[in-house]
């Protein structure tokens, strides 16, 4: 699983630029199941059939898309001024090291702020080693994305570290899972989508043309168990979480107990989750059409979006065992 | 229809039947009624049909409505208490003009405040929020108020049509009538995109009309036309002025509502260059349109984005440049030609 | 309705249907208006969506118009977030609760869903008393942060018992005040699932031209999710919401609240000011008293996401003023609810096949 996630987590993929994170994953599944396609959104939608021309139609989504920050001006000496994709946090940004999808390296800087100001957006700029904005726009074009650059690499026995891990982590999980899935009464349809950190863009078209009776989403969830740290009552190690509610929607209550009684099957640990923040791509199947069956699958995750997302491998089996007891 | 009509026309979000009105007559005039409708939503949607079977469909947006105020109740001296329809900065309104009401009903009335010298030092720095300004119709009562400007009645910036400075325009509304001007040129293009032109409602309080225009069209493609904000003016570095006026239609990558397929985006700028249109890339992050709704309809559409860069967007007087005006126009009839 | 007012008020009260969790409450519903309607169903959402065909046919022939209504069902409450050492349960929150009414309250633990029915547990709302606290901590509000749930019991059977994601209702009965007033926790917004039911009632002997979807939504605390789903399928020419709204009290605003004793209708941009004015008309037509109040941009009910379902909803919204809302003494007057449903009775009966013309210009 950890080569899986490291392949996955280092490719380029930021919100609204997800295509070559979709081409990986297509290479990876294309034997796997019966259809793939994309949509003008962007999402990869891989469908393998059921066996039971009157069963269900069970929708898993997770997102390809990563937080990033979008060029909007150069400036004469050639740095260049960005705007957010998605939640960025500034604090655990600033000198980062960040790359574009043509692979042109930055280091983002922040400008000194007068006292008592807070540091704001426009305090940023990303310095590419131009010497003027000539060379950055040779270099570069206005609305090109940067992300954190890749950086996948081991914490301990069971823990891995890597920008992007939110939400390609689940991205692995749903490549795995749908790799080795045998025969199904139900028709299992893998989504991988695009612009979730902007919300839930992708999942909505995609849960449309989808037309599921039961969505999944697969994400991460914030933890617990470090210092000073509280809600959710999630923690590394413990399993994989069924989440019951966040801010962008309430799981069914059916569904939570069907996977948590899956997981029970599949003997692997389990844990409850209330995020009292967040929102996952369920929140978009849930409301699609007249209204699907939703809820959600996290891997609880340390430092979600920052370049140093952790995760623990074992909670990621414990997902693949889960999903695969379910879905048979 | 001219610029000047089309702006001068009262028609804040929800209340947008004075320039429904136009826009539908001018619709079916050159369309014919069997292509024009007016749907649930309000909308004003013109259908063009493609020269081939299998054309792309391209819905075109830009929306009627305009930010103004809308009367909440009469105080017992006659004036009236409003509340803001659409993102209106109350330090605009002290001292403007308004017409209160549509049609034959309209009146006219004033927004003033404390004069300065009964205001205190602490006064001056405070600003008054909507809640605490008033419209004076000249009402000497309560009951005469709400005779005049029952709860409910629509009221709009009143700055007439003017031509100044070297191919500006002044009026109220250019955001988003510059663009119906537009799209009724584009009416008579020759099309060879299946196209649906949508004359959106409501935009101003969250996109709601295009929603329902969006739902019904099912577009391949989605333009969105607006008329965004030029910060071109008071010194600014050129990096941090957004878009330029003069310097032709602002192209967007990414706003609040969507981010533009990058293929669509440089497309149109590649088209731009090809037929020689001045163009620039609007250099924000900022604003939410009719975009957004296009882009997530049913399973999708590919989006982007074309401005007029105009000032002081959602004040009494808004600027646009004439010669943005033409760009946008010739790049939208470029593109559906192609 | 065939039932007290009250009576229906108290019984409704009882039921359990938490935001995301309305089953039992919208069996309830169900049943209530299935004696009404020519079909009831709840669908995945836990809507319940209750059909009553036209009984008068359009003078051309032509389609029946489709008419939603739509009031909530489900009601705010609380989570278990945490379970402490101590057997002290952290809360979340299902909707928008205003944690300075919960302590001292006392709530209900609905526990052990997983197995099929649930136990309930009486809880009391805790925090650090006030003469423990500093002088500046105790002229504060407690946070969420601050307040637990104790059961009386020792932890190890608590943790047996109670499970992360375990909802907490509010206690909070229907409780007689004098001139008809009644105070009772989920009148937001069930009494106006009432008001649906009075309508249908009025109608089994006035006749209507239009298709009626009464709907109780589910997840309007959440963000109208219900409401969404609902007007999608049903696709309805028009609908009418239902919703409370804020009663006068000595320290509201100006221009922010109506009068407690009649309801009234919304002026703005997500309704539709024709339909509003039509509203307006078969009130003072019946001499039924109709209030106004003007939103400028989002109502916060299931307006919102009714306006933009598929390719549009004209709406109207009904408001029916209530004192104290999220808490559980929401306080109105019965007599509105009376008054409601006769005015969305005569609504419908008068609504027929012209019903849109020049709705627009």
């Amino acid at each position: 699983m950890f080569e899986l996630i490291q392949q996955i987590t280092n490719v380029y993929g930021a919100a609204g630029r997800e295509t070559a994170v979709a081409d990986l994953i297509e290479s990876l599944l294309k034997d796997k199941v019966d259809s793939i396609r994309r949509d003008a959104m962007g999402n990869l939608i891989c469908e393998k059939k059921g066996t039971d021309p009157n069963g269900k139609r069970i929708m898993l989504s997770s997102h390809m898309d990563h937080i990033g920050f979008i060029v909007a001006a150069v400036e004469k000496e050639g740095y260049l001024r960005v705007a957010p994709v998605g939640g960025i946090n500034l604090a655990v940004s600033r000198t980062r090291h960040v790359c574009f999808a043509n692979g042109v390296q930055g280091v983002i800087v922040q400008q000194p702020v007068k006292a008592g100001e807070t540091p704001e957006m426009k305090h940023i700029f990303i310095d590419i080693g131009a010497a003027d904005e000539a060379e950055a726009l040779s270099m570069i074009q206005l609305g090109d994305i940067a992300v954190y650059a890749p950086d996948c690499f081991r914490l301990g026995q069971y823990r891995v570290a890597a920008p992007a891990m939110d939400d390609r982590v689940a991205c692995a999980l749903q490549v795995a899972v749908m790799q080795e899935l045998g025969e199904t009464k139900n028709t299992v349809i893998a989504v991988f989508s695009t612009q979730e950190e902007v919300g839930c863009r992708g999942a909505r078209t995609a849960a449309y043309s989808v037309d599921p009776d039961i969505g999944i989403a697969l994400d991460v969830t914030g933890h617990g168990d470090t210092p000073e740290t509280k809600l959710p009552s999630v923690k590394l190690g413990d399993g994989a979480a069924v989440k019951i509610m966040d801010r962008g929607s309430i799981s069914n209550p059916q569904l939570v107990n069907d996977l948590l009684a899956a997981g029970e099957r599949a003997g692997v640990k389990t844990q409850r989750e209330v995020l009292p923040y967040g929102g996952t791509d369920a929140s978009a199947m849930q409301l699609s059409r007249g209204g699907v069956i939703a809820g959600t699958i996290s891997i609880p995750c340390r430092y979600v979006h920052s370049a140093c997302e952790v995760i623990d491998l074992r909670d990621v089996e414990a997902a693949k065992g889960l999903l695969l007891e379910y879905l048979k | 229809m001219d610029l000047k009509t089309i702006c001068e026309l009262p028609g804040i979000s929800g209340r947008e039947e004075p320039v429904r009105k136009a826009i539908y007559t001018e619709c079916v005039v050159k369309l014919g009624e069997e292509n024009v409708m007016i749907d649930r939503a309000g909308n004003v949607i013109a259908h063009k049909a493609g020269k081939k079977a299998d054309a792309p469909r391209v819905m075109i947006a830009a929306h009627m409505d305009e930010v103004g105020l809308m009367v909440v109740s009469a105080a017992e001296d006659g004036l009236l208490r409003v509340c803001a329809i659409g993102g209106v900065d109350p330090r605009v309104l002290v001292s403007k003009r308004v017409k209160v009401g549509y049609g034959e009903n309209q009146i006219d009335g004033v927004i003033g405040a404390m004069a300065i010298h009964q205001q205190t030092a602490e006064d001056r720095k405070h600003v008054l929020p909507i809640s605490q300004l008033y419209v004076d119709i000249g009402a000497k009562d309560k009951a005469e108020a709400e005779a005049k400007a029952p709860m409910g009645t629509p009221i709009v910036f009143d700055t007439p049509y003017t031509e100044f400075g070297e191919n500006k325009v002044l009026v109220k509304a250019l955001d988003d009538r510059v663009a119906c001007y537009n799209m009724l040129r584009l009416l008579d293009c020759d099309a060879n995109c299946d196209t649906w032109f949508a004359f959106t409602s409501q935009e101003e309080v969250g996109c709601r009309g295009s929603e329902a225009a969006a739902f019904r069209i099912n577009p391949d493609i989605g333009i969105a036309l607006e008329g965004t904000s030029a910060n071109d003016t008071g010194n600014l570095p050129e990096c941090q002025q957004v878009c330029a006026q003069g310097k032709g239609v602002a192209i967007s990558f990414m706003d609040k509502a969507t981010i533009a397929q990058p293929e669509m985006f440089r497309e149109m700028i590649a088209l731009a260059q090809e037929k020689g249109i001045p163009h620039q890339v609007k250099m924000a992050v900022a604003g939410g349109n009719d975009s957004g709704p296009m882009q997530r309809a049913h399973t999708g559409a590919k989006t982007c984005v074309l401005s007029v860069p105009c000032r002081y967007i959602h004040s009494p007087s808004t600027i646009c440049d004439l010669y943005d005006v033409e760009a946008q126009y010739q790049l939208v009839k470029a593109f559906l030609e192609k | 309705m065939n039932m007290e007012i009250f009576d229906f008020l108290k019984e409704m009260a009882c039921k359990h249907g938490p935001s995301g969790h309305e089953y039992e409450v919208a069996e309830w519903f169900k049943s209530k208006f299935e004696p009404l309607c020519d079909s009831v169903t709840v669908d995945r959402l836990f809507n319940v969506i209750a059909y009553k065909k036209a009984t008068i046919p359009t003078r051309d022939g032509s389609p029946a118009p489709k008419v939603m209504l739509a009031a909530h069902q489900d009601e705010i409450a609380l989570m278990v977030a945490d379970i402490l050492e101590d057997g002290t349960l952290r809360m979340g929150t299902v909707g928008g609760v205003d944690p300075r009414i919960l302590p001292a309250s006392t709530v209900t633990v609905h526990a052990r869903e997983a197995e099929g029915g649930y136990q309930k547990l009486l809880g009391v709302v805790g925090a650090l008393p006030p003469h423990l606290q500093s002088e500046a901590d105790s002229q504060r509000n407690y946070q969420f942060t601050e307040l637990y749930v104790d059961l009386g019991l020792p932890a190890e059977k608590v943790k047996a018992l109670v499970q992360i994601g375990d909802l907490i209702t509010l206690n909070g009965p229907a409780t007689r005040l004098l001139n008809d007033r009644c105070a009772s926790k989920t009148m937001d917004d069930r009494a106006c699932v009432g008001v649906l039911l009075e309508a249908a009632e009025r109608l089994q002997t006035m006749g209507h031209k239009c298709d009626i979807y009464f709907v109780a939504t589910s997840q309007e605390e959440v963000g109208s999710g219900g409401a969404t789903t609902a007007a999608y399928a049903i696709d309805p020419d028009l609908g009418v919401a239902l919703d409370v709204s804020h009663a006068t009290l000595p320290s509201s605003r100006p221009d922010t609240t109506i009068p407690l004793d009649a309801p009234a209708v919304t002026i703005g941009p997500y309704v539709q000011y024709k339909l509003v004015n039509r509203m307006r008309e078969t009130a003072k037509k019946h001499g039924i008293k109709l209030n106004t109040e003007t939103a400028s941009r989002r109502t916060y009910t299931d307006t919102d996401s009714m306006q933009i379902a598929r390719c549009g909803v004209p709406m109207v919204l009904i408001d029916v003023p209530l004192k104290y809302m999220h808490t559980s003494v929401e306080l109105l007057d019965m007599n509105v609810i009376r008054e409601s449903g006769r005015l969305l009775a005569h609504f419908l009966n008068e609504i027929d096949e012209g019903w849109d013309s020049e709705l627009w210009i």
